[in-house]
């Protein structure tokens, strides 16, 4: 993708080198992490690209306290306790690719009590970067999953299709890639589980509600979960399929057919290991050159505003911005680039750092923009948006009111909208 | 109270004093010959409704309809209760989406089809719960205000003749108006809808009233736009005085004027797009406030995503007779693979609350003859219950205009038995077929300029 964008005059003390790198770093900040935050980039540039973007992959993951559920909302304590961890600034890129298979292997609160919620979530953090079999067989019997897609409660007797529709159209293989057979043939083989919510939740398997005689899936002769779940993974459009979405995911458009077919070879070789495909994705030399080819969603555009702001915006404007966590929009999850382009959601973020900037500190230097850019870690800005935010700041006289216009129109310019 | 009507009753008080109208041709049929399709079996007919009594019974219910015309005696086909403005440039139209997969045969009962009884042990309608519409179909129980106040077109089997059984993909072909998925299309319906009728001086010619960016209103030339629930004051209406947040609007306004292509030029594009519309909006909180100043109570609407979407839709159509198309998806879940029917009556609550304080809400301010609401959803459910108390997806389904139109049934109700290969109802009607009808016979928008190939209307629905 062409972009207009000119390259900043560097903010002091950089040197040109310095100014590229700042750039770059910014860049990885934003793609793996929930970032930049304030003083971030600084910090980072002194040590260059390379070793920021090693230190980045190599960023262990987090290990939060597990919320108290049974005190009150326990709908709004999941919300807020992962919303907070999200948007900290400590979010690097296991909690980013855990971002994403929340949005990938979805279920909801709107219809998976939180209690259920929570033991997926956990199922999540064990496996984000972990064995993709190892996952799906996990997620196929996970309580929050078999009550998301109706596994609870479905018999040979009476199989219920909505998991294992969804597990070969959306999280395994893609349409075109089985048959209305395969469906129903793998809702027989999945049914038998339920949830067990006597002391404490569980998940149960009831052999006499499962099939008797074995099924034709995928090719292959199938009478359990597990073996769904086995074929799946074995079938040969599971890898380019989760390559292409982990790919989506972190470069911001799909690979070539050709990158693609190498980087499912390597996720099959590894043993479908996810680490290594994140990293094999992240090491290569186009991954510096995307630089905002797509737009930054609602919760990356949520994090940085509210570092930027140095406060905690309100958890509705995320339902404002449709990016809210444990509610994805359905079992698709939330789509593409497209829906974080909308004047709805401009007016929304207009909203948000207006209401947020009256509070802001008031400026250190005698160039009040290239001091805000440089906290909003935007190193790359257009000719237009520059002039725009010096005209405007020129225009108002105050220290207190220099503040909270720049502080509000920052978020709001097109660059800090682009990822 | 509506349990109470019969249909008698019911032809009499839509009828308003005008006589029976003739029947169009095409594939406009009732209720009468619904089991047409059926291998040859008459439709089991069921217990009359205790207070139909003063009713003939229905009788010979399976004798097929001469040339698909209905008997006189099973016409419903009556003038609306409002007649619509003659005024084409003065019509608005809007879209409710109900995602997930809408049960037709929940929302339009078709009670006296025993097929459909035999079939749904544990999730159909009880016959004497229905609001009768004629002695074939009957209205969801909780859709009490809408068969009260009257003024709605049901259209059976509206669908696609290649069905898949994917929600996504089925989205996808119903907000790109592709049914069968040969268009070709690279625009949404009501984007294409809105690039033929839009004014070009419009700040939005078609809103989604959801959350962000909706592919249906995906557009080449016309403006659209997805709306949550901010306010216009922040971008638009400050004067020089308010010095900061005049400086705010007018950098803003430097941001969106800076052009450009790419993600840059389509992110610059949309703040255009949020100025523009804030100013219409802050016009319309304008107008609301002095309403409200004047001592006028405001309409209550649920606080679901559809009645803020409807409350919106007034409002803005009250101040801006730009705005053609509103697209309001409903927030609650039509998809009930497990436990229906409880769950379906709530939405059905909920949805004819809404539907009825936007009704009396158009109507106080003088636009009851100009506003037509359409239902859609990207399929119906298995006619077969699935043992979860549920029904899985199924394929073609039941829609509904609302508003100033005909109290009538179009199109033919599937066959309960004569199935495809997935156990699904045969679609009757396309719905492409659907869309151009109300496009083309509400709006003006020709369906040759909507769609590639040639797209039959549907009889006399709108005409």
């Amino acid at each position: 993708m062409k972009l207009t964008l000119t390259k900043s005059s560097c903010p002091s003390p950089y040197d040109a080198d310095m100014a590229e790198d700042a750039a770059l770093i910014a860049h990885l900040l934003r793609r793996l992490t929930f970032g930049p935050f304030p003083g971030q980039v600084e910090e980072l540039v002194t040590q260059g690209v390379t070793t920021t973007l090693e230190q980045l992959l190599a960023a262990p993951a987090l290990t939060p306290d597990e919320p108290q559920l049974g005190t009150g909302d326990d709908y709004g304590v999941m919300r807020s306790w992962w919303r907070r961890i999200l948007t900290s600034g400590d979010a690097a890129l296991p909690e980013k690719m855990l971002w994403f298979w929340h949005g990938h292997l979805t279920s909801s609160l709107t219809k998976s009590e939180p209690a259920l919620m929570l033991i997926q979530h956990r199922t999540m953090r064990q496996h984000a970067m972990g064995n993709l079999r190892e996952f799906f067989q996990a997620i196929t019997v996970d309580p929050a999953m078999l009550e998301w897609l109706d596994g609870s409660g479905s018999t040979a007797e009476a199989p219920n299709e909505n998991y294992s529709r969804e597990l070969m159209e959306l999280f395994a293989l893609g349409v075109g890639n089985y048959s209305e057979a395969d469906v129903r043939a793998g809702s027989l083989a999945l049914a038998g589980w339920g949830i067990n919510y006597d002391g404490g939740i569980s998940t149960f398997f009831d052999e006499s509600l499962a099939p008797t005689t074995p099924v034709e899936f995928l090719g292959r002769s199938v009478s359990r979960a597990a073996e769904v779940v086995d074929s799946v993974c074995d079938h040969e459009a599971f890898a380019p399929w989760i390559v292409g979405r982990i790919y989506e995911f972190l470069v911001g458009e799909p690979p070539d057919d050709q990158r693609r077919a190498e980087l499912a070879a390597g996720l099959r070789d590894s043993g479908l290991e996810i680490r290594p495909l994140v990293e094999a994705v992240v090491r290569h030399p186009s991954f510096l050159e995307i630089r905002m080819n797509r737009p930054r969603t609602g919760l990356e555009w949520f994090a940085a505003a509210q570092g930027f702001l140095d406060t905690e915006l309100e958890e509705w404007r995320l339902y404002e911005l449709g990016h809210m966590p444990f509610e994805p929009p359905n079992v698709a999850g939330w789509p593409g680039h497209e829906r974080w382009v909308s004047a709805g959601a401009v007016m929304a973020k207009a909203a948000a750092a207006w209401d947020y900037s009256g509070d802001t500190p008031t400026f250190e230097t005698d160039d009040p923009v290239a001091e805000v850019l440089t906290k909003a870690g935007l190193y790359e800005v257009s000719d237009e948006t520059r002039s725009a935010l010096q005209d405007a700041v020129d225009s108002v006289d105050g220290r207190r009111e220099k503040s909270t216009l720049l502080h509000a129109l920052v978020p709001c310019t097109p660059e800090f909208n682009l990822a | 109270m509506s349990n109470n009507f019969s249909r008698r009753d019911f032809l009499r008080w839509a009828s308003a004093g005008a006589g029976a109208a003739a029947v169009g041709g095409g594939i406009w049929v009732t209720g009468r010959n619904a089991g047409s399709g059926q291998t040859g079996a008459a439709p089991v007919v069921r217990e009359p409704r205790p207070n139909s009594t003063d009713e003939p019974s229905p009788t010979e219910p399976s004798a097929p309809a001469t040339d698909g015309q209905p008997t006189a005696d099973a016409i419903t086909e009556l003038p609306a209760t409002v007649p619509p403005t003659a005024d084409p440039s003065a019509r608005r139209l809007v879209v409710i989406e109900m995602g997930g997969g809408n049960d037709g045969l929940s929302m339009v009962v078709p009670y006296a089809v025993g097929g459909y009884y035999d079939r749904r042990p544990r999730t159909s309608i009880a016959a004497d719960t229905v609001h009768v519409v004629d002695d074939t179909f009957g209205l969801h129980p909780s859709l009490t205000r809408l068969f009260d106040r009257g003024g709605f077109s049901i259209i059976q089997g509206v669908g696609s003749f290649a069905p898949n059984l994917s929600h996504f993909d089925m989205q996808d072909r119903w907000w790109t108006g592709d049914p069968n998925r040969n268009g070709g299309y690279d625009t949404g319906v009501i984007g294409r809808l809105a690039d033929i009728i839009g004014d070009p001086n419009a700040a939005a010619v078609a809103i989604s009233h959801g959350q962000a960016n909706h592919p249906i209103i995906r557009s080449n030339r016309a403006a659209t736009m997805a709306l949550p629930g901010s306010g216009g004051g922040y971008l638009s209406g400050a004067g020089p005085d308010d010095v900061v947040r005049y400086q705010f609007q007018q950098a803003f306004g430097r941001f969106a004027a800076a052009g450009g292509d790419g993600w840059l030029g389509r992110v610059r594009a949309t703040d255009g797009l949020a100025a523009n519309f804030a100013a219409k909006l802050v016009e319309s909180e304008a107008a609301q406030n002095a309403a409200q100043e004047a001592g006028e109570e405001p309409i209550q609407y649920p606080g679901n995503a559809l009645g803020n979407g409807l409350q919106f839709a007034a409002r803005l159509f009250a101040s801006d007779s730009l705005t053609r198309v509103v697209h309001v998806p409903m927030d609650e879940n039509f998809d009930t693979h497990d436990n229906h029917l409880d769950p379906y009556s709530q939405i059905m609550n909920s949805f004819d609350e809404a539907i009825e304080a936007f009704r009396l809400d158009l109507e106080r301010r003088g636009l009851a003859d100009s506003v037509l609401i359409m239902t859609t959803s990207e399929f119906g459910r298995r006619i077969d219950d699935n043992g979860s108390n549920g029904l899985d997806h199924g394929t073609a389904s039941t829609a509904m205009l609302i508003g100033p139109v005909a109290n009538a049934i179009y199109g033919e109700l599937p066959s309960l038995d004569d199935l495809d290969e997935t156990g699904n109802l045969k679609a009757t009607v396309g719905f492409d077929q659907y869309y151009a009808t109300v496009f083309e016979r509400w709006l003006g928008a020709p369906a040759s300029e909507m769609f590639n190939g040639s797209v039959t209307l549907i009889g006399d629905l709108l005409a």
